[in-house]
């Protein structure tokens, strides 16, 4: 009997992610030097608080051009709200359902509570294609 | 700051052939041209996505098999001049989902511009650096 492929197979165990209290322009230095679009931002418990992607380095950055101020704030006042946590035995069906309902592009999977990892809609499609295309 | 050099897709390009691409090359999405390099419509993940669910849904890869980048591109797409000031271009993407947009000249396609590109740009102008072509 072939089982469901589920979350826990395909997601990313270790990830970049953000301190809410790291200083916007080093965030921003970290997703550009690491060619991220976007990485969750995690709270000192290890728990996802929120979301930073490019738009909203995108808005810092027109902020400073516009009005030649340097931001001196932090993550946590320019952070999207951190997308719903999934288990990792979510099946894989189960998050490409979630990925086509939503705008988001990458989830932190959660197990009791715990940070466990982070699947991406570019995982998930690449996942699916090797369980079409070569799992017998 | 627009890329001239960037993936395409021919519109009769199989599906398959084209997530394997987009996967090997680490990218989201391309443009989608005709055999004249004209373009035709923009392939991001999420259309990709919306197909292989249904095919996982049937468990059967055979849903996609006669599937090509046209059927699945967005015919419908925003393109912007190459002659666009930076924030003009940034205001675009602060207000739209989307990722990139062809760059078209008296309608042809004469490069590409991604968010990151963007993005990139506009460090590099409050940083005081010249942004080069």
């Amino acid at each position: 009997m072939s089982q469901e492929p589920v979350v826990a197979d395909y997601m990313d165990k270790e990830f970049v992610t953000l301190s809410p209290e790291l200083s916007i322009n080093k965030a921003m230095g970290v997703l550009m030097k690491k060619k991220l679009i976007a990485a969750l931002v995690v709270d000192e418990k290890g728990l996802p608080v929120g979301l930073l992607a490019e738009n909203d380095c995108l808005k810092v950055l027109l902020n400073q051009a516009y009005y030649n101020q340097e931001p001196e704030d932090t993550v946590k006042n320019y952070m999207q709200k951190a997308p719903e946590a999934i288990p990792s035995t979510t099946t894989l069906l189960e998050v490409a359902n979630i990925f086509l309902k939503n705008r988001f592009r990458r989830l932190p999977v959660m197990d009791s509570g715990k940070l466990v990892g982070q699947i991406t809609r570019r995982d998930l499609l690449r996942a699916m294609h090797r369980q079409l295309f070569f799992k017998k | 700051m627009m890329q001239k050099t960037f993936l395409k897709f021919e519109s009769d390009t199989p599906l398959k052939e084209a997530v394997t691409i987009l996967g090997r090359k680490r990218l989201f999405g391309a443009c989608v041209v005709d055999r004249e390099g004209a373009i035709l419509g923009v392939l991001s993940e999420k259309e990709c996505l919306k197909l292989y669910y249904e095919a996982f849904k049937e468990k059967n890869a055979e849903y996609l098999e006669n599937k090509t980048v046209s059927d699945i591109m967005r015919a419908e797409f925003k393109t912007v001049p190459s002659t666009m000031n930076l924030f003009d271009v940034a205001q675009i993407f602060l207000n739209n989902e989307f990722r990139r947009m062809p760059v078209l000249d008296s309608g042809k396609l004469v490069g590409q511009i991604t968010r990151r590109d963007i993005v990139w740009a506009i460090q590099k102008y409050v940083r005081g650096e010249t942004i080069q072509d």
